[in-house]
């Protein structure tokens, strides 16, 4: 898994139907100290996460597990909220 | 398996099912020069590892999927061990006891 922060959204209309009824959204991932990096990147949301949030995410194969029953084409989804990151020394 | 070394705790209250009860930390992987190497990696502790502590993670998701007992859960990354100490053509590079570490 990998940290992110939702940057933004995505629509589309025309797309596979697996894909129907997810929420796409724009992520860019952090690093531990939360600075932003990369380039956005669309996730599929299985939380009900908002702009600006911190979450984090799986890829891969394993991206298209959330979403019960049905297996969309998704290479990240966004699997939870984040309320805190702190080095415990 | 790689050489990471645990940097970060995350907390997450909001998250998927399969993550309830595991502790989730952030890690850094190491080069063999104990340098950060590649990106950061949330992985959930199977181990009970600790802050700054060297470890080493599994990045492979039907593997960890199998270490949960699980069959599809979106995790696909795990502590599997703590390490002691290793050695490099019989030099000790690293040594949990003396830390004479990054």
């Amino acid at each position: 898994m990998y940290l992110g922060r939702i940057v933004g959204k995505v629509v589309c209309s025309a797309k596979d139907e697996l894909l129907n009824g997810i929420k796409m959204l724009l992520v860019r991932k952090i690093d531990g100290n939360g600075v932003m990096y990369g380039k956005p990147f669309v996730a599929c949301d299985s939380i009900g996460a908002g702009n600006g949030e911190t979450v984090f995410l799986c890829g891969g194969g394993e991206a298209a597990f959330p979403f019960i029953k049905k297996r969309p084409p998704s290479d990240a989804a966004v699997i939870g909220i984040i309320d805190s990151i702190r080095s415990e020394s | 398996m790689e050489i990471a070394k645990v940097v970060k705790k995350v907390v997450s209250t909001v998250k998927n099912h399969v993550f309830e009860g595991y502790s989730m930390l952030l890690v850094q992987p190491l080069s063999m020069d104990f340098k950060a190497c590649g990106s950061e990696v949330l992985c959930i502790d199977l181990v009970g590892a600790g802050q700054d502590e060297i470890v080493m993670i599994m990045k492979e998701g039907s593997g960890v999927n199998d270490l949960m007992g699980l069959k599809e859960a979106p995790s696909d990354a795990a502590i599997v061990g703590i390490v002691d100490h290793i050695v490099i053509n019989d030099k000790k590079i690293f040594d949990k006891s003396s830390s004479e570490k990054a």
